[in-house]
């Protein structure tokens, strides 16, 4: 009976914080199929008639269109470079034996401690010094250094898991440090190096600050910061509609994501907290 | 020979992402240091200052209020998210083993995935007071007269951001807590209800003492996070109305980039550096002397 009623009152509370947060989301996503019209005068009312216009709209006139391809295009080949450098790095941590190998270890951990904002200004000057400032390779480049350190963290985790005995086989069947890194350790590190994409994928493509400071054109922004951009600039005269079709495509990449990886970003993101 | 080739290699391996690293990580966050003794504007002359931008923040009346800010979202968020987060773990707990505990699970982590410049966006929509969703709720219930303008206000517009801001992160947290909870092992809770503990009793006398190590990391984790929030007040409100939302990070980014004055900003980054090891410092020694 006591199992019951503790059951139920579970239940209700997780219930009400469930519907806090998915309304708000199925709201957007109601709202992205309604006229502008029908959005400010009947806000709660379902849609009279589906129409992708609002779409089409965020896609060409806001602007959105060229935000999503940049997003997309920034995320995809820094998330690539992202894990082959951080995998290379974190192997020879993880494997050799050197001069300052602890040394470089723990420089690469500081920067889990460093905050964005310590850095901010001079970081801009740096960017600004190197003509890196509105360069989407620029922000590439800092997108890659800035997520090294979780990166490189976690990685060091998988490879320490490898068992030596495989190495040392292909050593002897006479593979050189090239062949081993590519043909052995690189595929059995796998499970590792998908987990580091996924999460980095998540952060780069939700990031803002640093896209904030560093690109100022509009023909390099990326979602986020057009997103941003409708809301400051335009406020209260916003085309609504184009509005929550935009918060939409923001949504849906990360939001697959989440459908198909769910298991491994929620354990993965928890993991690194408990093992303390 | 061999040897030889292995220092080539590590040096390969290695270097890009050292490299990388060493440029645009650790030279800025050092610059830092160096440049917040600076006067300068990022064109023109640079002159040296010494600890005059850290006087300048003492009667920097803006600077004052926004570290006041911060310390109030602190004040607000840090406790609430504990108390919420631990709630949540523990509800989520009672359904282990059924469908409900991934049903749950997957909601409850679903905003922490989000860009939160979407998430800022989404709840400026829904306390807009034309066409909002709130102000339609109210009005539909009944409740009119609780009708506002929710960011406009300064009696609303700092708890609207901390609600969002909560509504962002709280899922993340519990379910840091949920997993430190499923690695409770079940032989003690079971022997405590042998000696005839009550649920109630299990919960407040064993679960929470071991739960220490993962509450000490949730109370960190907030703590700094909430100390660089940024991207709600810069969204929802800009920091307004009259300052009363706008945080350190806000009014750095202000300074450094509406004011070009790249010295100062750099000084209230050096502040924010000691400010964030100081709280970790301190959350850790009274978290750690407690345990005698």
């Amino acid at each position: 009976m006591k199992k019951v009623i503790r059951d139920f009152g579970s239940h209700l509370f997780l219930t009400i914080l469930s519907v806090l947060i998915i309304v708000p989301v199925i709201w957007v996503f109601v709202n992205s199929v309604k006229t502008s019209a029908e959005i400010l005068l009947k806000p709660l009312s379902l849609p009279s008639k589906l129409s992708l216009d609002n779409y089409v709209r965020a896609w060409k006139e806001a602007g959105l269109g060229i935000g999503f391809v940049n997003s997309m295009y920034v995320t995809i080949i820094t998330v690539f470079f992202i894990v082959v450098i951080a995998a290379m790095a974190a192997y020879v941590l993880s494997r050799k034996k050197f001069l300052f190998r602890l040394t470089i270890e723990k420089i690469f951990l500081m920067g889990l401690m460093l905050p964005t904002f310590l850095s901010m200004a001079p970081l801009f000057l740096l960017m600004n010094g190197l003509n890196l400032v509105n360069s989407i390779p620029g922000l590439m480049l800092v997108y890659i250094a800035y997520s090294m350190s979780f990166t490189i963290f976690i990685l060091i985790a998988f490879f320490n898991q490898i068992p030596h005995s495989l190495e040392e086989a292909a050593i002897i069947d006479g593979c050189g440090p090239w062949k081993l890194f590519w043909k052995v350790m690189f595929p059995l590190a796998k499970p590792g190096l998908i987990s580091a994409a996924i999460f980095n994928f998540v952060g780069i493509w939700n990031e803002y600050i640093l896209a904030l400071i560093l690109i100022n054109d509009d023909q390099y922004k990326t979602l986020p910061l057009k997103l941003a951009n409708i809301m400051m600039i335009q406020q209260y005269h916003t085309d609504w509609g184009a509005l929550y079709a935009g918060l939409v495509l923001s949504f849906i990449p990360v939001t697959i994501f989440y459908l198909i990886f769910q298991k491994r970003l929620i354990e993965g993101s928890t993991a690194g907290a408990i093992k303390e | 020979m061999k040897q030889r080739n292995d220092r080539w290699a590590i040096l390969f391996f290695l270097g890009p992402a050292l490299i990388l690293y060493l440029i645009f990580v650790i030279y800025p966050s050092i610059n830092a240091l160096r440049m917040s003794f600076y006067n300068w504007r990022g064109l023109g002359a640079k002159t040296w200052i010494g600890i005059d931008n850290y006087r300048r923040m003492l009667e920097d009346e803006n600077f004052v209020n926004a570290l006041k800010v911060t310390g109030k979202y602190i004040l607000f968020q840090v406790p609430l998210v504990l108390i919420l987060s631990v709630i949540i773990a523990i509800s989520i707990s009672h359904f282990m083993n059924t469908r409900w505990f991934q049903f749950y699970r997957s909601i409850i982590f679903f905003p922490y995935i989000l860009p939160s410049v979407a998430i800022a966006m989404l709840w400026s929509t829904i306390f807009n007071p034309v066409g909002g969703m709130l102000n339609g709720l109210l009005d539909m219930v009944g409740l009119d007269r609780f009708m506002t303008e929710w960011l406009g206000k300064t009696e609303t517009a700092f708890g609207s951001i901390v609600f969002v801001d909560i509504w962002r992160m709280v899922g993340f947290y519990s379910i840091l807590i949920l997993a430190a909870i499923l690695n409770i092992p079940q032989d003690i809770l079971e022997a405590a209800e042998i000696d005839g503990a009550k649920k109630f009793q299990k919960t407040i006398f064993i679960t929470l003492p071991m739960l220490k190590d993962v509450l000490q990391v949730v109370i960190i984790f907030t703590f700094i996070n909430t100390l660089k929030v940024f991207e709600m007040p810069q969204l929802l409100t800009a920091g307004g109305p009259n300052r009363s939302t706008q945080p350190i990070s806000l009014y750095m980014y202000e300074q450094a980039f509406k004011n070009f004055n790249f010295g100062y900003a750099s000084a209230i980054g050096v502040v924010f550096l000691i400010l964030t090891m100081l709280a970790s410092l301190f959350i850790l020694k009274i978290t750690r002397g407690s345990e005698g």
